[in-house]
């Protein structure tokens, strides 16, 4: 029994009482049979699992039982208990992937049953092979002039007339291109400008045609650009 | 510490993922470059599915020699990036990018003729 003075002071807890008591407090809300033992002198591992999937009730931890965050996921954030027969169906359907990853594992060389379950696949991102042509080519070595040129300090590497033709030329051809359905993204990945950068050139865009950003707001919300 | 067939090399295109389920580990599959890397789905910063993010190359800002910038650039370094709160990694050693002293679990891969196990 502790002392009614420690129990109304959580203040007065040492650091690493401290520390459970924060990972009792964010295991909570997944699992409302936390109890107090588990995580003393435990490692990072399972201080992030336990954040993760919630501190395991006994019965759990006496059948092994661990929720996947995609399991959890999908039955919702409901939190309750489930009753017997849902736990004995979630076994019997573990029990056929299993039985299914032990038929695809051929010639693993393993003795013991294979436990692998595939949970995601994801591709990579598509690349679409655009059409090259020569002016591209061009632009693109052009593009690598500048950029060495700039990067070697030299600031006025175009003039004033040069970037506003520049900047028009692309303007036009890459609005038209999304308003007949080429969409592609402004900035290739290799492209890395700054968000000082994208500011300055688009609040400079905005005030070359006379816009405000609240229209610029209102055209986006009308649009769905 | 088993061998787990996780799938066929042929099936996994370059930067394609999978997520696999081994007993209670969560392991991200990645192939980059034409090599499989597998590191642990649990972030070192809060436990987030750190191999499901985006994948994207390094930002280095070049300083020229009086040490004035310029400009950010991405490298030829990939690094995948926990969608939670951003945590990122380095793609060949699962370090993260601005603390090397933090590593994601790292699991061998091993490749017989077609078919990939990672060993866990």
């Amino acid at each position: 029994m502790s002392s009614p003075k420690s129990a109304k002071s959580p203040k007065a807890t040492t650091s690493a009482k401290a520390g459970k008591a924060v990972v009792k407090s964010a295991a909570a809300p997944r699992s409302k049979a936390a109890d107090g033992e588990v995580f003393a002198g435990e490692d990072k591992v399972n201080f992030v699992k336990a954040i993760w999937e919630g501190v395991p009730s006994k019965e759990a931890k006496t059948s092994g039982g661990s929720k996947s965050r995609v399991e959890e996921t999908k039955k919702g954030k409901s939190g309750k208990d489930k009753p017997k027969a849902d736990k004995a169906k979630a076994d019997k359907a573990k029990a056929d992937k299993a039985k299914v990853g032990k038929a695809k594992s051929g010639k693993s060389g393993s003795d013991a049953a294979p436990k692998v379950e595939i949970l995601r696949k994801m591709s990579a991102p598509v690349r679409v092979e655009a059409r090259q042509t020569p002016e591209s080519d061009a632009a693109l070595a052009l593009v690598a002039t500048l950029e060495a040129k700039f990067d070697a300090g030299e600031l006025d590497v175009l003039t004033p007339e040069a970037t506003q033709a520049l900047v028009g030329v692309i303007c036009r051809i890459y609005g038209a291109n999304q308003e007949s359905g080429n969409k592609y993204s402004l900035l290739s990945g290799r492209a890395a400008i700054s968000g000082t950068d994208a500011m300055i050139t688009c609040s400079a865009l905005l005030k070359a045609v006379d816009l405000q950003v609240f229209e610029l707001g209102m055209w986006q919300s009308w649009s769905g650009i | 510490m088993a061998e787990q067939f996780v799938g066929k090399a042929s099936e996994f295109k370059d930067g394609d993922r999978q997520i696999v389920r081994i007993g209670e580990q969560e392991i991200g599959i990645f192939k980059h470059e034409g090599e499989f890397y597998a590191y642990s789905n649990f972030c070192l910063h809060q436990g987030g599915p750190a191999c499901e993010g985006l994948t994207i190359a390094r930002v280095e800002e070049r300083l020229r020699p009086d040490k004035t910038s310029m400009g950010l650039h991405f490298t030829n370094d990939m690094n995948f990036v926990c969608p939670w709160h951003g945590y990122e990694y380095d793609m060949k050693t699962g370090e993260h990018v601005s603390n090397r002293k933090l590593k994601l679990r790292k699991y061998e891969i091993v490749q017989k003729g077609n078919d990939v196990y990672v060993v866990a």
